[in-house]
C-alpha cells in the first residue's frame, strides 16, 4: 500500500504553492504546453505530490522535476499518435480496393522510391510492413528484432519516413 | 498539382481528426510529392508535431489553469483517501466469492473499479506470489482489469498509467511464476507502454524493471537481465534505498546462479545480506542467506557454509515457516553429502522426502530422491537407489510431476539397473527436472543426457 498521506499545514501550503506557481508557469510556457492542456499536466503533478508524499528535501524542486517530465511525456504523445495515425493512413492508402491497379501500381512505386531513401533496416521494414501488410510481430520474427522492441523500431521508422513526406526539403542551390 | 488539399484538412490530417477513409487521399497527395502542400505541413510539423514553433503562450496564460489543477487535485486526494478506507473492506468482500464471481464483480460492479482497490490487489499479489502463483497471477489479472477500467477524468491520465503499469508489470511477474512466459512477454510490453504515458515516477520505472529482470533471467536472456539490474540498482541507489537495493543485489545472483557463476555470486550475495532490511522484509534475509550456503556448499568453501549454517538454522527458526524448515533439512543433507557423511546425508535426504510427499509437492520429491540416489549410489548401494527411484516414479506421476521429468527418471533407473550410471548422469537428470519445471516445452532426450 501507498504511504500514509499528510496534509501540508495551511500556511506553509500558501508559500509552497505560490513559489511553485510562478516556476510552473515559466515552464510550461518553455515547453510550449498549450493553456487547455497545462491544467490536465498541472494537475497530474500535484496529486501525485499530496498522494506520494515525497520524503526530499526541497520539494518545489521536485515538484519542478515533475511537472518538466510531464511536458516532455505529452509531446512524446503528441508524436506517438502521429506516427500510429501516419502508419494506418498508409497502410489504408495501399490496401484501397478500388483503385484501379494501374493506379495503384504507380502510387506504390512512389511509396517504395520514399522508402528506399531511408537508412537499410527502415527501408526493409518499411517495405514488409507496407507491401507485404506484416504485423510488428511478424517484422520482429523476420527480421531479428526482439518482440519487445519492435514498436519502438517501427515507430522511428515512421518517423523517418513522416519527415520525408511532410517537411520540405531545401532545394541544393 | 491538382487537388490540394485545404490547410485545415492537412491539419485534421496530422492531429488524427479526420474521418475514417478521408486520410488515404491525402496521404496520396503527399506522396506524389506536392512541394505546395510540404510547405503547409513542414509548418505543422514543427507546431503540431515537435512542439518547436507552437505557439509560446505568456505565463499569465496558465494563471487560471493553476488554480483549477490545485483545487482539482485536492478533489481527488480527498477522494482517494476516502476510497483507501474502504478499499481493505472491499478487498476482503471480493476475495470471500469464488474466483469466477470475483472476475465479475470487478468488470461490472462500479464501486470495485478504484485505484485503490486496484493497489490493494496489486500488493495482495506480491504478497501471494512466494506461495502460491495462481492465487497471485488470479490477484493480478483482476487488478489489471480494474486498472484498464480506471476513470482517467477522475484520477488522471498519468497516475491512472501508472497504475496499468504497475497491474501489468504485476501479472507478468505472476504468470511467469506460472512459467507462461509468453503472455509474461506480452504483459510486459503493455506495461511498458502505460508507463511511458505515466507521470515518470522512478519508483513506478523500478517496479517495471523487476518484473522485466524476472522474465528475462527465467528465459536465460542473463546478459539483457544485468542490464535491466543495472538500471534498477542506479535508481534505487539515487532514491537511497538500500533495502530495494539488496533485492536487486539477489536477483542479480540469482541470474548468475543460473549461468553457474558460483564463486561470483558469493560476494554478491554478502553485499544483499548488508543491504536487506530485515525488518522490512524477513523473508528476503532467509533467502539471501539460504542461496548463500547452497552456492558456498557449491564451491567446496564448506567452512564457511557450516558458519553461515548457524545463522540459517536461527533465523529459520525464528521464522517457524513448515516449508522453510524442510529446505533447510534438506540443505543440512546437502553439506552432510559434501562432507562425506553419507549416513547423516541420507537419513536427511529421506526424512525430508517423505515429508514432501505428505505436502504433495511433486518437482521437490522429484528432485530430493535424485539426491538421495547419488548418497545411496556413492556408498555402492546400487540395489537400494534402483529401489527408492523405483518407487518414486508412481508417486511422481499420481503428484501431476511433468511427464517429460518422470521419463528423465525411468530412464535413470534403468541405468542403474544395467550398471551404466554414473554421478554425472544422476546430477544431469536432476538438471533436466529443473529445466522442465521452468520450461514446460522441454523434452527428454537420453542421447542429451548421457552426452552420448
Amino acid at each position: 500500500m501507498r504511504k500514509a498521506v499528510s496534509f501540508i499545514p495551511e500556511p506553509e501550503a500558501h508559500e509552497f504553492l505560490d513559489n511553485f506557481r510562478a516556476q510552473a508557469r515559466k515552464l510550461l510556457a518553455r515547453f510550449r504546453i498549450p493553456a487547455q492542456d497545462a491544467e490536465d499536466l498541472l494537475q497530474d503533478t500535484l496529486l501525485l505530490y499530496l498522494d506520494c508524499n515525497p520524503d526530499v528535501p526541497c520539494v518545489e524542486s521536485w515538484l519542478q522535476g515533475t511537472l518538466k517530465n510531464r511536458c516532455l511525456v505529452y509531446w512524446r504523445e503528441r508524436r506517438r499518435q502521429f506516427y500510429q495515425t501516419m502508419d494506418l493512413a498508409l497502410l489504408d492508402s495501399l490496401a484501397e480496393p478500388t483503385a484501379p491497379s494501374q493506379e495503384h501500381r504507380i502510387y506504390l512505386d512512389e511509396v517504395i522510391s520514399h522508402l528506399d531513401h531511408l537508412t537499410g533496416p527502415c527501408a526493409s521494414l518499411l517495405k514488409l510492413r507496407y507491401q507485404s501488410d506484416f504485423k510488428p510481430s511478424q517484422l520482429a520474427d523476420r527480421l531479428g528484432y526482439g518482440r519487445r522492441g519492435i514498436y519502438k523500431i517501427l515507430e522511428r521508422c515512421v518517423a523517418a519516413l513522416s519527415r520525408r513526406l511532410l517537411v520540405a526539403r531545401r532545394r541544393p542551390v | 498539382m491538382p487537388g490540394h488539399p485545404s490547410s485545415q484538412r492537412l491539419e485534421l490530417f496530422m492531429t488524427g481528426g479526420l474521418a475514417p477513409g478521408e486520410s488515404p487521399a491525402i496521404i496520396r497527395h503527399l506522396v506524389a510529392g506536392c512541394s505546395e502542400c510540404a510547405k503547409t505541413t513542414s509548418h505543422l510539423w514543427e507546431v503540431l508535431v515537435t512542439g518547436r514553433k507552437a505557439h509560446r503562450p505568456a505565463p499569465e496564460e496558465y494563471e487560471g489553469a493553476f488554480d483549477r489543477a490545485w483545487v482539482r487535485a485536492q478533489e481527488v486526494h480527498e477522494l482517494l483517501r476516502l476510497e483507501r478506507e474502504t478499499a481493505k473492506t472491499l478487498s476482503q468482500e471480493l476475495l470471500e466469492l469464488p474466483p469466477r464471481r470475483q472476475r465479475l464483480r470487478v468488470r461490472n460492479d462500479r464501486r470495485y473499479q478504484t485505484l485503490p482497490l486496484c493497489q490493494a490487489l496489486i500488493e495482495g499479489s506480491k504478497s501471494a506470489i512466494f506461495d502460491d502463483a495462481a492465487t497471485a497471477s488470479h490477484l493480478a489479472d483482476m487488478a489489471r482489469e480494474i486498472a484498464d477500467d480506471l476513470d482517467t477524468h477522475r484520477y488522471g491520465e498519468a497516475i491512472v498509467a501508472d497504475a496499468r503499469a504497475d497491474a501489468w508489470a504485476t501479472y507478468a511477474n505472476a504468470v511467469r511464476e506460472t512459467s507462461d512466459f509468453e503472455q509474461a512477454e506480452d504483459a510486459l510490453r503493455t506495461a511498458r507502454a502505460h508507463l511511458e504515458e505515466g507521470t515518470g515516477n522512478p519508483e513506478e520505472k523500478a517496479k517495471y524493471l523487476n518484473s522485466l529482470a524476472n522474465v528475462l533471467i527465467e528465459r536465460g536472456r542473463i546478459e539483457d537481465s544485468f542490464v535491466a539490474l543495472r538500471k534498477l540498482e542506479a535508481i534505487y541507489s539515487k532514491l537511497g534505498d538500500l533495502h530495494m537495493l539488496g533485492r536487486a543485489q539477489l536477483k542479480k545472483a540469482f541470474a548468475l546462479h543460473k549461468q553457474g557463476h558460483f564463486e561470483q555470486e558469493i560476494p554478491i550475495l554478502n553485499r544483499a545480506l548488508k543491504l536487506l532490511d530485515p525488518v522490512r522484509d524477513p523473508r528476503r534475509q532467509v533467502v539471501a542467506l539460504h542461496n548463500l550456503v547452497v552456492v558456498l556448499i557449491a564451491s567446496g568453501r564448506l567452512e564457511e557454509a557450516d558458519r553461515h549454517m548457524i545463522k540459517l538454522r536461527r533465523t529459520h527458526a525464528e521464522q517457524g515457516d513448515r516449508l522453510n524448515l524442510l529446505r533447510l533439512r534438506w540443505l543440512e543433507g546437502e553439506l552432510a553429502y559434501a562432507k562425506d557423511d553419507l549416513d547423516l546425508a541420507e537419513r536427511l535426504f529421506a526424512e525430508v522426502r517423505n515429508a514432501f510427499i505428505e505436502l504433495e509437492i511433486g518437482i521437490d520429491v522429484a528432485l530430493v530422491s535424485l539426491d538421495l540416489a547419488e548418497v545411496l549410489w556413492h556408498q555402492g548401494r546400487g540395489q537400494d537407489t534402483q529401489a527408492r527411484l523405483q518407487e518414486a516414479i508412481p508417486i511422481l506421476g499420481a503428484l501431476g510431476v511433468h511427464a517429460e521429468a518422470i521419463a528423465a527418471m525411468a530412464f535413470l533407473e534403468h541405468a542403474v539397473r544395467v550398471e551404466t550410471v554414473s554421478r554425472e548422469l544422476i546430477r544431469q537428470t536432476a538438471a533436466f527436472v529443473r529445466r522442465v519445471q521452468s520450461d514446460p516445452t522441454a523434452r527428454f532426450s537420453a542421447t542429451e543426457l548421457t552426452g552420448r
